[in-house]
Order: structure tokens, then sequence, then C-alpha cells
């Protein structure tokens, strides 16, 4: 068994990820703020928390346009982030089971990560649904709120401010969700911080019997 | 030519002290100089124009009423009386030189008594007669009002009075011979039941002198007191006081006996002839009586004055006390204002052969105010059947109001009779349990309205339940005179939601280990019959019909009340939030109530779901949202969980690998 370093995430992927991350972090944190204001206070006044929260939020929409313009330039998108027909029937059942199951028995993962194919059927799945529906929703529902009145002609065909701020917040706490389950599983490399150092240095060492 | 010496007497007098008259200035008018007059009973006989023609004539002056006064004042009873130390121009203050003027300015009395002049002041007494003070009394006369006995008291107030309307009173006579007017007309005034040994003499009882009783008991210049007390106890027992008489009449004093009267010991002259108490025979009848604390006999001394000593309380035992007389003040009737004449208002005859005999008054005094309750209970089959009437039930002495009953004494009501009810309830599915917890009226009297109701009460360290009482309460806050009702119910909506109940139980929780013996308070619950309806039934109805209680629908969750004590000693009744019967907001103590059938889900239920569904509306999305968060740590939890335990499986592998 010898050990191979191949390259996984380029830089401008890298550096979309961590500002990406960043950018969730604290408006998840201003989130909790603006949602129970005089409860938790992180970021000083409600006003402030606002202020970031929108920087944040604009942050993240720029981002996105940073990530979804490499990808579409790279004509990679299409290929990294929409699952095909046998990823849905065969991979995520199998992955499933890996995680769930072969896991703990000690088994090898079914699906070994290349620099063409860096997504395993679950994670292609769970991406796919958070960068085409859930972070768009996000973004768009937080434009509408960052003014109300501008929008409201808009709002009101989706039933309201009331009914954008649930989307707005309902999706938040998928974020808040994600955020767990997605570091945990970012321990299951070959080692546990083999992942989290990929995605700094763009490396990541697999074992490759042989 | 006829003269009276008088007129020459009172002629001489005068032309004697008429260089008194020229040098008034330099002699103040002494006793003597009035008493030359006035201590003598001739001045009654000269005739009112010579009499005026001896003082100083004066116009503009009111004439002044003399009362009981006279113009004569007997110089011994003066010198004995309680005003015998003053001198004539003590209280006559506008005399300052002889011969006086035609008329006197009256004598003001508040002078040397303040205050009884100003309670007396105040009294309808005065208000209405306008009598000044020497209407009554005689100053020149007056004894300390502890030297009159009962006769002379009442002398007093019959002056006047001569015609007392007293035909309501049971036995006038009887309360005549012993008590003085006061008694009953000065509410305020102290009072004292006295005792005292007399002996006939002329057809007429005098007092037993020490020389008597020392010949009958042998105890010659000893002190009496020490000779009848013969358990050296302090105090006069009757036994000790039969023994006396017994001593005295074989002594020779065939007649001899004891006067008993009830005096006022310390009179306050705000008379009244109408308050409420006055006719409340409750206010003697009991022990609670005023003169209880001073029973006193009067025992003569060496020196031939009577001195008093204290008797027994026991004594007053031979008083005929109303019946259960600590009970009625206490009861439902007496708290309402009913008094013992509105019911035996034709009670003329108490004593029969010296005993008591108690006319029943008949049921239609009952129905004079309870006639709704008459008119069902008559329909009844009780009635037809037992033709028993209110009072074989319920003592109306003693009643206390039927809220405040618990399940077990408005059972005991009916076990009077119904002995074997719990043999005629054999057929009854856990019969103890039913006959421990529920009157019999939640079944026989199926049209009744029943209740759900909780109460407070303290588990103490050995694990019993105690009833809490106001007093209890609010010791336990801290606070002596708060208003419990409004404590708890703080939205003050007069109803108490489960959320009330609970903080009120915490907030007593936290202070309770202030009273060492309580461990901790909750609340106990009963079902009990909120409004009786008098028409009990034995057979048939209803009354062996499980679902009316065993069921969601049971009349009684819709009565769910809370007991809260107050200050005055009764209890106030709150509707509670029916949400306590889930036992869903951490009150404690409800878990042995439990109706087999109450857990159905009806359609209201699922109502009631839908409505708490809906009232919860925005904040469901936190719900929602924190569930997805938990999942998401749930999997992460569980995963690491696994990872660690099988951390051995995968390092076999590696190993194999390798």
């Amino acid at each position: 068994m010898t050990k191979e370093r191949i390259f996984l995430h380029p830089l401008p992927v890298r550096i979309w990820h961590w500002i990406h991350a960043i950018g969730i972090v604290l408006l998840v944190l201003t989130g909790i703020q603006l949602h129970v204001p005089g409860v938790i206070s992180v970021f000083g006044s409600f006003k402030t928390a606002v202020a970031i929260h929108n920087f944040c939020g604009f942050l993240v929409l720029g981002d996105y346009c940073l990530w979804l313009g490499y990808y579409v330039i790279t004509g990679k998108l299409i290929k990294l982030y929409v699952p095909p027909k046998t990823d849905i029937t065969k991979g995520l059942p199998q992955q499933a089971a890996f995680y769930l199951y072969k896991y703990f028995k000690g088994e090898e993962p079914p699906f070994q990560p290349c620099a063409d194919e860096k997504f395993n059927s679950l994670q292609k799945c769970a991406y796919c649904f958070i960068m085409f529906v859930l972070v768009p929703l996000q973004i768009a529902t937080g434009v509408m709120l960052y003014n109300i009145r501008f929008f409201k002609p808009v709002m009101d065909v989706f039933g309201g401010v009331q009914v954008v701020d649930a989307v707005h917040l309902i999706t938040s706490y998928c974020f808040v969700s994600f955020l767990f389950v997605h570091l945990y599983l970012c321990t299951l490399g070959h080692t546990f911080w083999a992942h989290f150092k990929a995605m700094i240095f763009g490396y990541e060492e697999v074992h490759t019997p042989g | 030519m006829t003269y009276c010496p008088g007129i020459l007497v009172l002629v001489f007098a005068f032309l004697l002290s008429l260089p008194v008259f020229f040098l008034a200035d330099a002699w103040a008018v002494s006793d003597d100089d009035c008493l030359s007059c006035h201590g003598s009973s001739d001045i009654l006989d000269i005739s009112k124009a010579d009499r005026l023609d001896m003082v100083v004539p004066v116009t503009g002056i009111k004439k002044v009423s003399p009362g009981v006064t006279s113009l004569y004042v007997d110089q011994d009873k003066y010198a004995s009386s309680v005003h015998g130390d003053l001198s004539c121009t003590d209280c006559h203050t506008d005399i300052t030189q002889l011969p006086h003027k035609q008329y006197l300015a009256p004598v003001d009395c508040s002078m040397c008594h303040s205050d009884i002049a100003e309670q007396y002041k105040k009294s309808r007494h005065f208000k209405v007669s306008h009598k000044p003070c020497w209407a009554c009394h005689n100053p020149h006369e007056e004894v300390p009002v502890e030297q009159l006995n009962q006769k002379q008291r009442i002398s007093i107030c019959l002056r006047c009075h001569k015609k007392t309307s007293h035909d309501w009173l049971p036995q006038p006579e009887t309360h005549f011979k012993y008590l003085e007017c006061t008694v009953c007309h000065s509410p305020k005034a102290t009072k004292g039941m006295f005792l005292q040994f007399y002996s006939k003499k002329d057809g007429k009882q005098a007092p037993i002198t020490y020389s008597e009783f020392t010949k009958a008991l042998g105890a010659q210049g000893k002190d009496l007191y020490v000779k009848i007390d013969l358990n050296k106890d302090g105090q006069l027992e009757p036994f000790e006081i039969k023994a006396v008489l017994k001593q005295l009449k074989a002594a020779g004093l065939k007649d001899c006996g004891l006067r008993e009267q009830i005096l006022v010991t310390n009179l306050y002259h705000n008379f009244t002839y109408k308050v409420k108490n006055i006719k409340d025979c409750a206010m003697c009848h009991t022990s609670m009586s005023p003169f209880y604390k001073t029973v006193e006999a009067e025992i003569p001394d060496k020196d031939g004055s009577f001195k008093k000593y204290p008797v027994s309380r026991a004594y007053l035992a031979k008083m005929p006390p109303i019946p259960n007389q600590h009970a009625y003040l206490k009861s439902v009737h007496a708290e309402n204002g009913v008094t013992c004449l509105d019911c035996h208002s034709e009670f003329k005859v108490l004593k029969k052969n010296g005993k008591m005999v108690v006319k029943s008054p008949g049921i239609v005094v009952c129905a004079n105010c309870h006639s709704d309750i008459m008119d069902k209970y008559k329909k009844s089959l009780h009635y037809r059947v037992s033709k028993k009437i209110c009072y074989n039930c319920h003592n109306p002495h003693s009643v206390k109001p039927f809220s405040q009953l618990t399940a077990q004494q408005r059972k005991a009501i009916c076990q009077k009779c119904h002995t074997d009810a719990l043999q005629q309830h054999k057929w009854l599915s856990q019969p103890n349990v039913h006959f421990r917890y529920l009157e019999c009226t939640m079944c026989h009297s199926p049209k009744a309205s029943k209740g759900i109701v909780y109460y407070f009460r303290g588990i103490t360290s050995d694990g019993r339940a105690v009833r809490l009482a106001y007093k209890d309460l609010a010791t336990i806050l801290g606070k002596p005179k708060v208003d419990i009702a409004e404590y708890i119910n703080k939205a003050q909506s007069g109803r108490v939601s489960a959320f009330e109940l609970a903080a009120f139980l915490k907030d007593l929780n936290k202070n309770v280990k202030k009273t060492k013996d309580l461990k901790y308070i909750d609340v106990g619950v009963h079902l009990i019959v909120l409004k009786p309806v008098h028409n009990f039934t034995d057979k048939g109805l209803k009354a062996k019909d499980c679902i009316v209680c065993h069921s969601a629908n049971a009349s009684f969750y819709s009565k769910v009340l809370l007991e809260i004590p107050q200050r005055d000693g009764g209890i106030q009744t709150l509707p509670l939030d029916k949400s306590v019967l889930t036992g869903a907001h951490g009150i404690s103590g409800v878990s042995d109530f439990y109706l087999l059938g109450e857990h159905r889900l009806t359609k209201k239920d699922i109502e009631d779901l839908w409505y708490t569904i809906k009232s919860i509306g925005y904040r469901w999305i936190d719900i929602i949202g924190v569930m997805i968060i938990l999942g998401g740590l749930g999997f992460v939890g569980l995963h690491s969980l696994f990872r660690i335990l099988t951390i051995k499986n995968r390092r076999k592998s590696r190993k194999y690998d390798k």
C-alpha cells in the first residue's frame, strides 16, 4: 500500500469555500441574535448585528457568483454537481450503507475521489440540493428581506413578508444542521484531518493498494 | 296664726350670716355655709316663693332640671358618698358669695368624669333624651358602683323606663332577676358574675355576716376564704360552695342561699337599645360571654367589709347554654346573622320541672328561608318514605356552610341512619374506593351539580397530608396580610390558570423550609357536590349507572375549582383551568386522581389539539428548525458513538491491508 497525493480542490474553489464558510457562520450567529433579540447578543447592538448580517449576506451572494462562474467557465458544473441516474439508484444506497454499516465493520469506502470525480453519490445529491436549491433560496429571500419595501410586490406573490421570512428562517435551520453533519462527515477521511487538509492545501493523501 | 319653726330657724340663720354676706370677698363659701340651709330637710318645706326671696334674683338664666337631686342634702349620705371628700363649691363653681343666685349654672361633671361624659354624649340615650348626669345619678348620695346590688342598679333605669317591653325575651322574669339592664344595653362594658351568701331576715335577703359565717364554719378570727377553699387551689369550686351552704344550714341559717348577680364591672356609658348583639342570646349563653372572665364570690371579712374571691368557671355550667354554643357562632346561620329568636320566636318556657325543655320549632321555620329546598325535598322519595325533616339530618346549630364540609363529613350526615351503607353497596366495583372519596349524593342526587375541587395541602415529614388554612399559607409566604386569591390569580381574570397554580406552588415550596413540620406543599383534590338538590333517590334513575361518572362527558369535568382560604376564615372558590387534570404542569399530588373512562379521546380533544397547533403559529418554524438541528446532531452523535465502539474493526482491517 502506497501513499498518493491527488489534487482535488483548485485555489479558486478553496477561496470560495472558505469565504462561504466564514460567511455562513457569521450569518448564523448574527441570525440567531436577530431571531431572539435581547436574549443573545453576540455582536453588540441589534443594529450592528443587522449590518454584519447584511454584509455577510452580500458576501455570500458574491461568493456564490464566484463559484458558479468558476464551474461554468471550467465546464465542470454539471459533471460535478448533478447526480446521474445511477448515482441515485445505485450509488446513493451504497454510500448510505457504507456510512451506516460497512464503515463500522472496517470496510473500504465504495468511492475514491479523484480530480475529475471528487464527490461521492451522497455528496453529489446533497451539494446539488444545497447549491442549486437552498443557497439560491436563502440568497433570494435574504435579498428580498434586505429591502422589503422595494421587493414587496414580489414577496406578495409568494404570500407576503411572513412567508418569505419563514422560508429564510427554516432554510437557515437547515444550514445549521448541515454544518454539523458536514463537519462530522469531514472527519471520516482516511485520517481525522485528511479532508480538512485537502480543503486547505488542495491535495489529499489517499492510500492506494499496491 | 300658724307658723313654721323651720322658717324661724332659717330667718335666724340668715340674720346670723348677714355679716358673711358683706365680707364675701374676704371669706370663701364653706360647706358649713351651704349646709346651714341645704343640710336640713326643712328647706323642702319652704314655699318656692319664699325660697326664691332668700337668694339673689337673676334674669336671663335658664332653669336647670334638678333630676334626682334635691335641695336637701343628707349630710351623712353625702359624707359616705363617692363625692364625700369634695366641698360644695368644687362642683357648684358659680357660687362665690352668699346668698347665691336664684338659678345656678349646671354642674359640669366632665371636669372629673371626662371619659364618661365623652362616651355618654355619643350615646343614643343622650341624643334622644338630653338627660344630664344627675337625671340618673344623685351626686350627693352616689355610692361607688361596686356597692350597688343588681336591684339598685336596675332601679336607676326604671326611674324613667317604667314600661320595658321585653316580651320577646325567653323567661324575662329570670333575666330581670339576675341581670342589670346595662349587661345587655351597654355592649362595650365589662361584665362579671358575682355570688353572695344570704340569709332571710325579716323576709328580706341579707348578706351573711362574718360572725354568722365563723359560727357555722368554726373559724373564729381566721380568713374565711381559707376555710371555704377546701382544695386550696385559689378558687371556689361548685362543690365547695355547696359544702358551705350545707354547713350554714346546719348551723341554723335555714333560709340561707346564694345570690347570683350578673353585673357590669366597668360601665361604658354608650347605651343603646338597638344593636344586633342585644337580641343575640349567644352574647351571654356561651363560654365566650363577656362575664365569663370574672366570676367572683363576696365573702365577709373580719373588718365587716366584703372581699371578692375568684370562683371556678365551672360554676357557670349551670347557666343554660344555647345548644352547641361554641359551634353556633361559627355556623352558617350565625354567620348570616340568624339569631336564636329568628327561629325560636315562640319559645316562652325553657325550663320545666328544673330541666331544660327544648321545644321543636316545627318544619315551617326552616322553610321560611329554605323554601326551594323544602319544595324539592317534600317531593323526594326520602321524605315520602321516612317523613324525616331538615334537622333529623342537619344540626342547625352547628351547620357549617355546605361548601366547607369534606366528603367524609357529608357522608356522615347520611350514615346517621344508613349505617349499613357499605353492605348495601357490595354490588359496586371497588366499593371501598368509592366510599373513601365520594359522598353519597354524588350518585343519589342525580340532579345535583358536581365538581372537581382542588385544595392546598401540606405533606408532613411523616408523610401525612394536612389541609392548609389561611394562616399556614400566609406564614409560608411570609406575608401575614396577603390576599391569596389575588396573589395566585395575578392576571385578575377570576379564573386560575394551571400556570398560575404551578407558579404559586413553586413559591410555596421555595419558602416551605421555613416551617419545620412540612416537607412540601401540593394540591389535594376531591369530587364533591357543589349545589345539592334535595330530591334524593335510592332506586332507578341513574343511581346505578356507572357512566354518569366514568365518562369524559361526566358533568363534574365542567366545574374544576380551586379552594382558596381567606383571611376571615372563609373559603373562596375560583374556577381553575381544566388542563390541571392532565397533570401536564408539574403539579404534584394529582397523580392519584384518576377516573376510569376519563381519558377517552373525544371530538373536542381533537378540536383542542387543532386549536393548539394553530395557536403556535409562526413558532412552528422554530420547533421544526430545532428538530432539524437535533436530527443533524443526533446523526453525528450516534455515528460518533458507533465509530468509537468499532475502532477495533477498522484497526484490524488496516492491519490486514498492510
